[in-house]
């Protein structure tokens, strides 16, 4: 063996000297008590190395976290996992197919019972300020271009010109992270499952518990808009007593959209519809396959599946029909529209968005 | 075998890997981030979405490298700018190494003084350095797979270590005369 000219570096890339120093066993020991006794010139060096490992490797053991925290966090995990599982649905939304229809009905059904009084109208930014007690901070951008601000939990804002925002002095200390909104603004939330971020504006309540959104809510405007970027957004309006009470809960609840979704609400008919974003954009996650650019007779079904991957969206078409459809093409710096255009040109087929979904008709390729 | 139990589905197999890998995960984080509830947040966010997407990861990837990567990347979009005040923008000169006196060595006679200094040289480490050395030599991952999780070439992951271990160097000698070794002949 070259040990006798190891420097530091040598001797931690060393599976074998590792295994000593992590993991004697009376074999390694030997081995290397009888190195430094032949070679004592190499103690420093190896007194270095072993100090680098050991070291490391009780700081790392300091930060763990306690059995206690290991199997709360499990069962966080457990209970979340099962309540947001989105993908199990979705597949099973497109087996469905043949009974959409019929479910449609049904949820339009509900959709039109759930609808809170009507009378019940206006709500503006004033009186939204009025009804809170404790006193207030408020910026207002009078400027002609955006303008940033951060709250005090690090969580910013892109206030947008003729807008105001208004939260309470003790933002940081109250149990929910409120905010109150006239205009136009971007937010980016600092992630705090334990204190919601709540938006009011106009009827409409925003809540997320950490994640980027657009809120469109004009004094004047007819609808309120909400865009969301990265994350899950929960949207409802204030009349939804039984939603806004478990307000201060991590739960998301009322309507939820996720990247690329957006919400317009009416504020005449107090009636919330979900559409896409004017220009979906491909997601950044950890997780997520890449876009398919280039692609030689590939399965229709397999292309349309990593757009609703890597955009986040779901794409309703029947599989009989255009399941086994080929196509060749390039993707380039196409929009999510014109993707869809060139494939539904290919396969003689046409979509349309509708509830947040693309729904793709035609023929299909037989 | 086990991550393929756990992308069919298996609940068990998905319980094992947690408990496999919750605590490294987790010490990484708060490497990185303060905050506690934040850490616990981001690595459950982890496993939850790795429970979903569990059908659509590929096959041969180590999950170690898999939830690391992940996990940093998480971290790194959550704390937007503030993160890289903290760990890519540091000026390495504001940390420097702070070398033990000569003489308050070799007149102590308690190793596990010694075993303080090199504590404290630890800690001094400019956050990146520490972070390659942590992934390299106690997670054992290669330098391919650091500059992925980092996201920076490899090169600039040897410079790291190199840079690292030099510091080390200059330490060591000035403990030496201490006779430290001794203390692993024992």
């Amino acid at each position: 063996m070259g040990y006798y000219h190891y420097e530091v570096t040598d001797f931690l890339e060393d599976q074998y000297f590792k295994s000593w120093v992590l993991t004697p066993s009376q074999e390694t020991c030997d081995f290397w008590n009888n190195f430094l006794l032949t070679h004592p010139e190499k103690a420093e060096t190896i007194a270095g190395a072993r100090a680098v490992l050991l070291g490391i490797r009780s700081e790392m053991e300091a930060d763990f976290p306690t059995d206690g925290q290991v199997s709360a966090m499990l069962d966080e995990i457990h209970t979340r996992k099962s309540s947001a599982s989105r993908w199990p649905m979705r597949r099973l939304w497109l087996r469905l197919g043949a009974s959409l229809s019929a479910a449609a009905v049904v949820l339009l059904v509900i959709g039109w019972a759930r609808q809170p009084n009507r009378h019940d109208s206006h709500v503006s930014y004033e009186e939204l300020l009025s009804a809170v007690e404790a006193p207030l901070v408020e910026q207002t951008n009078t400027t002609t271009s955006p303008i940033l601000l951060t709250l005090p939990d690090s969580s910013t804002i892109r206030l947008q010109p003729k807008s105001s925002v208004s939260y309470r002095k003790d933002f940081v200390r109250n149990a929910l992270r409120e905010v109150y909104l006239s205009g136009q603004a971007f937010f980016t939330v600092t992630k705090n499952r334990h204190r919601p971020f709540v938006v009011y504006s106009n009827e409409l309540v925003t809540k997320v518990l950490g994640t980027s959104f657009m809120v469109k809510a004009f004094e004047d405007a007819k609808q309120v808009e909400v865009c969301v970027k990265t994350g899950k957004v929960s949207v409802f309006p204030r009349t939804d007593t039984e939603v806004c009470e478990g307000i201060a809960s991590p739960e998301l609840a009322g309507t939820i959209i996720t990247p690329n979704q957006k919400v317009l609400f009416s504020r005449e008919q107090t009636q919330l519809r979900k559409g896409l974003v004017d220009e979906p954009e491909i997601l950044a996650s950890a997780v997520l396959p890449a876009p398919l650019l280039k692609f030689q007779d590939m399965p229709v079904s397999v292309l349309l599946n990593n757009i609703e991957e890597t955009y986040g969206i779901d794409i309703v078409y029947d599989h009989r029909l255009f399941g086994e459809c080929l196509l060749t093409a390039s993707f380039t710096t196409e929009s999510l529209y014109e993707k869809m255009d060139l494939i539904c040109k290919g396969i003689e087929a046409s979509f349309e968005v509708i509830d947040g979904k693309m729904i793709v008709t035609g023929r299909g390729c037989n | 075998m086990l991550w393929q139990r756990f992308r069919q589905g298996d609940e068990e197999a998905f319980t094992l890997l947690y408990q496999r890998y919750v605590r490294v995960l987790y010490s990484y984080g708060k490497k990185l981030i303060a905050d506690e509830a934040v850490v616990e947040d981001l690595v459950q966010d982890l496993f939850i979405d790795l429970w979903q997407s569990r059908s659509r990861l590929a096959d041969a990837e180590s999950p170690r490298f898999y939830l690391f990567r992940s996990l940093r990347r998480r971290i790194h979009k959550n704390c937007n700018g503030r993160f890289n005040e903290r760990w890519d923008l540091i000026d390495e000169e504001f940390h420097p190494v702070a070398l033990p006196k000569e003489s308050e060595i070799i007149e102590s006679e308690q190793t596990q003084k010694q075993k303080d200094e090199l504590d404290a040289w630890l800690k001094s480490l400019p956050g990146r350095q520490y972070e390659v050395m942590m992934l390299r030599f106690y997670q054992d991952f290669s330098y391919s797979q650091i500059s992925q999780i980092l996201t920076i070439n490899e090169q600039s992951v040897r410079n790291l270590v190199q840079r690292a271990v030099s510091k080390l160097r200059q330490l060591t000698i000035s403990i030496l005369s201490s006779g430290l070794f001794l203390f692993f002949l024992k």
